[in-house]
């Protein structure tokens, strides 16, 4: 596991008595399962039912922590594994949102409803990104069919991008065995695509909720289970109690899934955001929130269970300095935090709003934190002491073979400007939005390019069509 | 002594005390004092001034949901004598709020409830995950005079516009005006269902909900 740098709010005893409140939470107050085969399931299993609420007792926390499983891969289509992801608490990967509604126009800097081609476009991008290891549909259409929006998304990111995808799709039912038949097409398979789920804030497990827990369990696609309680509202204002709540939802839901299927592979989802008590609005940057979220993440890696956290976003409207400053810091803490699959890179406005400068810069400073927080080993070769005593006291390493060798792994920026202030004067002055919007011009002015061919794209039209004819009927 | 009583009454609605407003209400009642002046002279001096220090920036988002809850609290004890008495309440409009069929978030409808409250509005909220036939007969028994219809999600979206045909089938549509919030809604999508307003938050919300009431 890498801890070099990792950031921990709660030892473990701390996480121990975190643990053991949301475990006191779910036996005192529990869920909402509003989905009968879900209660049923529960009931089953021991819990105590009362309507809709769920009241679960410790020992089914504990059962389904012992069949949880602790690493698995989430692949890719590249047919070499080069980018299948290692899921487990260790490694750390950085990845897009979803669902965004709103685009900043790259060539009018419009704020406008996202489209069809936006979801290509940056599914094409984010193939380029280094640092971007998986994909979300980062927008959401609205010039598709809302019905089959999922799939048709989804046959995007499988048209353009070959790296591990997670989904987000708002229906439970058939959803998910559609979504990895059109994996499937392109040489995908059910661990090649990861499913996020969400819980209702707070303590709630709804219908969908429970319909892709049981999904995913059955077809044993990586299921996501992440929460959305926004300190001070939804959630308690105290960070411990909120993280607890979250916690709480997270293990009831663990519950039901190992129940469904044990072993079957889950990933832990942090989620916290905060209610700006003068605007109203809900932040997904601020402190209060970060260190909620961080304490939840804790208790996850407490369990050793792979997590699903956040990096590269931010809250503001455009690309100006608050951007910069929060993207760059998200980036810095998600790392520090040693979440495994790191997600919402490039996200604005809390979510309602992304772009394609966002995304490059999230990548530009995702690479940015890699390259200031890898591990590092001590042992005996690390150190080159024979090297020290050749160049001597005062001497220069520049010329050296060991220079020569080392500098080429070091980071290199694309958008940062490391001139001195003539080179940078006579260069026009540029500000980092200017270089950003250089950087991006360059890298949407070529298409976007499948990297399937024509059949498989046009098995996925048909695959969507047939859905969309299914469900009108 | 009712000079007391009301300070008291609007202190409650200060501090967010809700257990203690349903009783001094009730204390109020006892004392002989006419309901709609417990309302006008006590609770009410109390709301406003939250919602007018809200507006100032002095105080926030929890002070004034407390602040509503402690309305609730006291009307929940008046309404009898205030419907019962010739002046009955002045409120600046009525409105029924409710979350639409299959969506059970409410955070940002209670916002908007608690605002609205503060501004004068009389508003029932009717819950969560409300199907279109439920709202249908909520606006014939409660008669708002708006109906707020809220969605987080795109798909749950799509039931504001099945309540709007409700309205209509059950021919309630001209009786009521209808807002539309939520995160993935916007002025366009309000206007392809035909809702009457649309607010992007809480505080825009007041400024279209007494802005279609005075409309007619």
């Amino acid at each position: 596991m890498i801890t070099a740098g990792r950031q921990i709010m709660w030892d473990e005893e701390a996480c121990s008595r975190g643990h053991s409140a949301a475990l006191e939470i779910l036996e005192r107050v529990g869920v909402e399962v509003r989905h009968g085969t879900g209660i049923a399931m529960f009931e089953k299993a021991g819990a105590r039912i009362e309507n809709t609420r769920v009241r679960l007792p410790r020992e089914l926390i504990e059962e389904a922590l012992v069949t949880a499983p602790r690493a698995f891969s989430l692949r890719a289509r590249d047919g070499d594994g080069a980018l299948d992801l290692d899921v487990r608490d260790g490694p750390v990967y950085f990845g897009t949102g979803s669902d965004c509604l709103y685009v900043l126009d790259p060539v009018t800097g419009e704020r406008r409803r996202a489209l069809l081609a936006d979801v290509e476009a940056g599914a094409a991008l984010t193939e380029r990104l280094p640092n971007i290891d998986f994909v979300m549909s980062v927008w959401l259409p609205q010039d598709v069919p809302q019905e089959v929006v999922d799939l048709v998304q989804l046959a995007a990111m499988l048209t353009y991008t070959r790296k591990p995808i997670v989904v987000s799709s708002p229906r439970g039912g058939d959803a998910m065995r559609e979504q990895v038949e059109l994996a499937e097409v392109c040489g995908g398979a059910a661990d090649s695509l990861a499913c996020l789920t969400m819980t209702a804030p707070s303590l709630i497990l709804d219908e969908v909720c429970v319909e892709k827990t049981l999904s995913c369990a059955e077809l044993k696609v990586p299921m996501v289970l992440e929460t959305g309680n926004s300190l001070g509202s939804t959630g308690p204002a105290s960070p411990q109690t909120c993280a607890a709540v979250g916690h709480a939802e997270v293990m009831a839901t663990l519950v039901l899934h190992q129940l469904a299927n044990p072993g079957a592979p889950f990933i832990y989802g942090t989620g916290m955001s905060q209610l700006d008590m003068a605007t109203t609005v809900d932040l997904f940057f601020g402190p209060e929130s970060w260190l909620a979220g961080h304490l939840q993440l804790n208790l996850a890696q407490s369990l050793s269970l792979p997590t699903f956290d956040y990096a590269g976003y931010s809250d503001a409207k455009s690309h100006d300095e608050q951007c910069v400053a929060e993207i760059m810091s998200s980036s810095i803490v998600g790392l520090s935090s040693g979440g495994t699959l790191l997600h919402d890179v490039g996200y604005l406005e809390g979510g309602l709003l992304s772009s394609y400068e966002a995304l490059i810069m999230g990548d530009e400073f995702a690479g940015f934190a890699r390259a200031g927080m890898q591990e590092l080993s001590s042992d005996d070769a690390a150190f080159d002491i024979d090297e020290v005593d050749q160049v001597g006291p005062g001497g220069s390493y520049l010329p050296r073979q060991s220079t020569r060798k080392g500098y080429r792994g070091w980071w290199r920026s694309t958008l940062l400007d490391r001139s001195n202030a003539s080179q940078w004067r006579a260069s026009g002055s540029p500000t980092l939005g200017d270089r950003l919007h250089t950087r991006t011009t360059d890298l949407l002015a070529t298409a976007p390019e499948p990297v399937v061919g024509s059949d498989t794209a046009s098995q996925l039209a048909t695959l969507v069509e047939q859905a969309r004819e299914r469900m009108s009927s | 002594m009712s000079e007391e009583m009301y300070h008291q009454m609007a202190q409650a609605v200060l501090d967010g005390e809700i257990d203690i407003a349903g009783e001094l209400a009730q204390q109020g009642l006892d004392a002989g004092l006419p309901a709609s002046d417990i309302l006008s002279e006590g609770f009410v001096k109390g709301i406003e001034e939250v919602g007018d220090c809200f507006g100032k920036g002095e105080l926030f988002l929890p002070e004034l949901t407390s602040a509503a809850e402690c309305m609730k609290a006291a009307l929940a004890v008046l309404k009898p004598a205030l419907e019962a008495s010739e002046g009955g309440r002045q409120v600046t409009g009525t409105a029924v709020a409710g979350s639409v069929k299959g969506d059970v978030h409410e955070i940002g409808k209670t916002i908007v409830c608690s605002m609205l409250s503060a501004a004068g509005f009389e508003v029932t909220d009717v819950g969560l995950d409300i199907s279109p036939k439920t709202f249908v007969e909520k606006v014939s028994e409660l008669k708002p005079q708006l109906l707020l219809l809220s969605a987080l999600l795109t798909t749950t979206m799509l039931a504001q516009r099945e309540t709007i045909e409700a309205l209509k089938a059950a021919g309630l549509r001209g009786e009521v005006k209808v807002m539309v919030g939520g995160a993935p809604v916007t002025q366009e999508w309000a206007d392809e269902i035909g809702a009457d307003g649309f607010a992007e938050d809480a505080i825009e919300a007041v400024a279209v909900a007494r802005k279609l009431v005075t409309s007619g």
